[in-house]
């Protein structure tokens, strides 16, 4: 089937849509996802198609019973999310920003995660939380947060973050599959990225990391965001002689070690760009199991960029200081030779 | 000394008819703000105390919290114990009239004023309708009760012009006077006492009332619809319900209009003691159910003057405004 | 609506065997057999199972931390249940969740919960799929007069409002949150009266009088089944035994307590009611109560008998497939 370019925005909204049509226990929830609800002259209209548009077009050809406008009720509407998917429907929430996940947290934590454990396995929560987040944005400190390794830390929940439209559309058609809970990062910057996306339905399974760039001298681990920022410093490490081999492993958790591990058993040095804050992250996660299962592999430390341990800044000259970038990842590659 | 109690049920307004009727939930903040107008109304009037009742939803300590700095009165709690059920009601009547209180603002229902009648005696009530399901209390703003009150504890008016004696139903269990309503007596055939309340008219099948205007809401309407009975007549009215030959459309609660079988009704005398004839039965009394007849039990009911005596507000406001001596 | 003799026998079978079972779990855990600990249901009777008269196993029900009443009255097994607060591979869960998570999905039984105001979220989501799927299916959502301070209830009450969901939120006023009286934790007196706030009926009855809870929850239920939408009951009650098994109950007033473990006790006034009606005899209930006795006996000796789970156990069900 054909190929075309589609943006981010577009690849995701296709993956709704074509999921909703195959099922209809596929519903959406969230704020503003259609936008205008119960506003007369929008009847089986939208008004914003989420705050960013991702979800435009769905409520016409849906209508509001299928995609569900919310209250600003995190708490109310995830935990709601949680339970209609254990009693038989298949939710895409979506949580706006990822800072709002402070509101809810509790359904996340102690409900949506566990509910199978404890129950003996007897119930599952088949439900997306679709989520924003990133610097860059200039949004400041609760619009702009890369918090993927805090929900990576919980066991019950699966962790998903895209950095191509091609993969955006296959990994949340797998997530919508998916019969456990799924958080889906998108990242706030890449409205504008595009890419070949076919337009049949497809799914990229979980656990199966991503060469984005094959090379010989280093291996970058890159998350989200970071994929572009690695590949943009490892053009820049061609220049200077050195081939650097990117890996994006598109999900956390399940976490593929093994592309990783084959990777630096090849290149004998690791770099790993993470936008979160340094400590406890995905980034130090992956060091630490290199250097149990990787050790030996290695002709170098493993080198980490992050982002400080400080929330995110407003400023423009502060925000880009925080943020990584491809010059602060090619240095910490060119460090390791 | 002049002194007006006030007695206002936590528990009015909170019933099954908000379920199953549309009953106004009349929260515990909208009574505290009731207590408080009625307060300032009795200061008002010029009376020195106000005794109040030691509710267990603190109605009461709420609303003083809020006047503090207007309060120029004395406010004095009842010393009693509190169970959270109807007779702390009585009890607090009891009590107020024992210590001299010349009358009492009773914030509540039918059921409300029923049970503080069998404490008040000779205490005249000033009966306050809060909720959507009442023929007993009026509805008057607490301020202008309060300030009813005050006068007619301040300026001795004397209780012959300025009150009016009420009718009541008295119950009798095998000879001997077991309970008392002030507007019906409804024989229902429920199970059980349940959630009280009186809302199916397929339920009812018999009625006694002291009252009955087409102005009324509730059993008490059933009487307006049939043969109007005023509080001031000396008679009131029994109805047998069923059979498919008569229905009168009747608003037995709130935005409840249905159409209520009549069997049969006559008026009841006075001192007449009239059989219960449908047994097993509950009996309701004042809206709520009360009593389970058993099979083995001969109860009657019988129509008296002795309700509690009322202050008629116009009379008191009118001999308020003549100059005192 | 009269209650059929069937359902006065089930209705009566059901609160004894609450009873008899949070009785017997009070005394095993004294023994040290049970593990972790217990939040007990005994004196409060009358809420779940008169609430739960009203159901089919096809509805759903959110619970507390105090949930085993809730389970009993909802047909959860008694055997799976001792199991598993015996933490035994035979429990309801596996022995994976105990007291505070037991949960039974073919009941609609979506688990006790442990956080406090845990539920009511989840609940609209059992309610949003009995709409969105168009079914009649009711959701009661339990909650105590502690998690009525939570936010998550006031989320939970505009949004089955503003959706019409067919929930029955029932508050279970116990009067104390752990160790703190409701009249300093709760800003009204009563917890129904915030339905107004949300545009939904609101009722505050006598938690220990299962008629009243029955004819309110009957109400309620139907309303919710014809697509009226929510519902808030609030049933006024008291637990016999402290917030967890252990707890000095320091805070209780002595007479309040004797009162309800004698002339208001739930189960009491349901028989002396029955018997007074002559709908049931005593000896009909002597015979449930020779059954429930046998049948928590039975439980608790499966459990003792039962193994605990392999340690393999630790690692299966955190994922349908990962």
């Amino acid at each position: 089937m054909a190929e075309r370019e589609l943006n981010f925005g577009e690849a995701l909204n296709e993956a709704m849509r074509q999921e909703m049509q195959r099922d209809p226990k596929v519903v959406i929830m969230g704020e503003d996802v259609a936008g205008g609800a119960d506003v007369d002259h929008l009847e089986g209209d939208e008004a914003w198609g989420g705050v960013l548009g991702v979800t435009k077009g769905l409520v016409k050809e849906f209508g509001r019973e299928r995609v569900i406008d919310t209250p600003i009720s995190e708490s109310g509407f995830i935990g709601a999310a949680v339970g209609a998917a254990a009693t038989g429907l298949r939710p895409i929430a979506e949580m706006m920003f990822v800072g709002f996940m402070g509101v809810c947290f509790d359904q996340l934590l102690n409900q949506g995660a566990k509910l199978r454990y404890m129950f003996g396995g007897k119930a599952k929560v088949p439900l997306v939380i679709r989520t924003i987040c990133g610097g860059g944005y200039r949004a400041a400190a609760q619009h702009s947060q890369v918090l993927h390794s805090l929900f990576t830390h919980i066991p019950g929940l699966k962790t998903v973050v895209p950095s191509t439209p091609y993969d955006a559309k296959g990994l949340l058609i797998s997530a919508i599959r998916d019969d456990d809970l799924v958080i889906f990062f998108e990242d706030i910057t890449f409205g504008g990225i595009k890419g070949a996306v076919p337009e049949e339905d497809y799914s990229i399974p979980f656990g199966k990391a991503d060469v984005k760039r094959a090379g010989e001298d280093v291996t970058i681990v890159a998350i989200g965001k970071m994929v572009h920022h690695s590949l943009a410093a490892a053009t820049e490490l061609e220049k200077q002689g050195k081939s650097a081999e990117v890996i994006d492993p598109r999900t956390l958790s399940p976490f593929d070690e093994d592309t990783v591990l084959s990777s630096v058993e090849k290149t004998g040095r690791l770099v790993i760009a993470d936008e979160s804050h340094p400590r406890c992250n995905v980034a130090t996660d992956i060091a630490a199991m290199v250097a149990d299962k990787g050790f030996d592999y290695l002709n170098a430390p493993i080198k980490m960029v992050s982002a400080p341990h400080t929330p995110v800044p407003f400023s423009p000259p502060l925000e880009d200081h925080y943020l990584p970038n491809p010059q602060k990842i090619n240095e910490a590659a060119l460090g390791l030779f | 000394m002049s002194s007006v109690g006030i007695i206002a049920n936590p528990r009015a307004g909170k019933d099954i008819r908000r379920l199953v009727a549309h009953g106004s939930i009349l929260d515990t903040q909208e009574k505290v703000y009731i207590v408080r107008r009625a307060i300032l109304g009795i200061q008002g009037a010029g009376a020195n105390e106000v005794v109040l009742f030691p509710d267990p939803a603190n109605i009461f300590t709420k609303a003083l919290s809020g006047i503090e700095n207007e309060l120029r009165l004395t406010t004095r709690f009842l010393e009693m114990s509190i169970f959270d059920e109807a007779s702390d009601s009585t009890r607090a009547a009891q009590l107020m009239r024992e210590q001299g209180v010349t009358c009492v603002i009773v914030i509540g229902g039918d059921g409300t004023n029923r049970v503080v009648t069998k404490g008040s005696g000779s205490m005249p009530l000033v009966p306050l309708s809060t909720g959507t399901n009442n023929a007993f209390p009026q509805f008057l703003e607490s301020t202008l009760a309060g300030l009813a009150a005050g006068y007619y504890a301040v300026r001795h008016f004397s209780p012959e012009m300025c009150t009016r004696p009420t009718k009541r139903l008295n119950l009798y269990r095998n000879g001997t006077l077991e309970d008392i309503a002030l507007v019906d007596a409804a024989v229902c055939d429920y199970q059980f006492v349940g959630a009280r309340a009186v809302w199916e008219a397929e339920r009812l099948k018999e009625l006694f009332l002291t009252q009955g205007q087409p102005t009324n809401i509730g059993l008490a309407s059933i009487g307006g619809s049939l043969h109007p009975i005023r509080p001031a007549d000396d008679a009131g009215l029994y109805v047998r319900f069923g059979g498919d030959t008569r229905s009168i459309n009747a608003p037995i609660a709130p935005g409840m209009v249905v159409p209520v079988p009549i069997q049969h009704h006559g008026l009841m005398e006075l001192g007449t003691r009239m059989p219960i004839t449908f047994i097993p039965s509950i009996i309701a009394l004042d809206g709520e159910r009360e009593l389970v007849v058993n099979a083995d039990d001969r109860w009657e009911v019988e129509l008296s003057w002795d309700g509690p005596r009322v202050l008629d507000i116009e009379k008191v406001m009118d001999a308020a405004r003549q100059p005192t001596e | 609506m009269d209650i059929p003799k069937d359902k006065l026998l089930w209705i009566y079978e059901r609160m004894q065997l609450i009873r008899v079972f949070e009785t017997r779990v009070s005394t095993e855990f004294g023994k040290g057999k049970i593990p972790g600990f217990v939040h007990l249901y005994a004196g409060e009777e009358a809420v779940a199972v008169g609430i739960c008269a009203n159901l089919t196993d096809a509805d759903y029900m959110t619970s507390t931390h105090r949930g085993h009443g809730h389970c009993v009255a909802k047909g959860v097994d008694v055997r799976g249940m001792m199991a598993e607060l015996f933490g035994k591979a035979t429990g309801i869960c596996k022995g994976k969740g105990g007291s505070m998570h037991i949960a039974d999905m073919d009941k609609g039984m979506l688990g006790a919960n442990g956080i406090v105001g845990g539920g009511p979220p989840l609940a609209c989501g059992s309610g949003l799929t009995a709409k969105t799927t168009g079914t009649d299916q009711v959701t009661i959502c339990f909650f105590g007069d502690g998690a009525s301070e939570q936010g998550t209830l006031h989320e939970s009450l505009n949004l089955a409002a503003i959706w019409k969901l067919p929930i029955i939120f029932v508050a279970e006023n116990n009067g104390y949150a752990e160790s703190t009286p409701a009249h300093y934790h709760c800003s009204v007196e009563n917890i129904a009266d915030r339905a107004a706030a949300y545009n939904m009926p609101g009722v505050t009855i006598d938690g220990n009088d299962l008629f009243a809870v029955y004819e309110s929850a009957h109400e309620a239920v139907a309303r919710a089944r014809a697509g009226h939408g929510p519902s808030l009951l609030e049933c006024k009650t008291y637990r016999h035994h402290g917030h967890f098994e252990g707890d000095a109950q320091t805070y209780k007033i002595a007479e309040e307590n004797e009162k309800y473990r004698t002339e208001l006790d739930p189960i009491k006034r349901f028989k002396d009611a029955v018997l007074a009606r002559s709908l049931v005899s005593e000896a009909e209930m002597a015979d449930i109560d020779g059954r429930v006795n046998a049948a928590i006996d039975e439980a608790v000796k499966f459990a003792e008998d039962s193994p605990f789970p392999e340690v393999q156990e630790t690692f299966t069900d955190v994922y349908v497939s990962y």
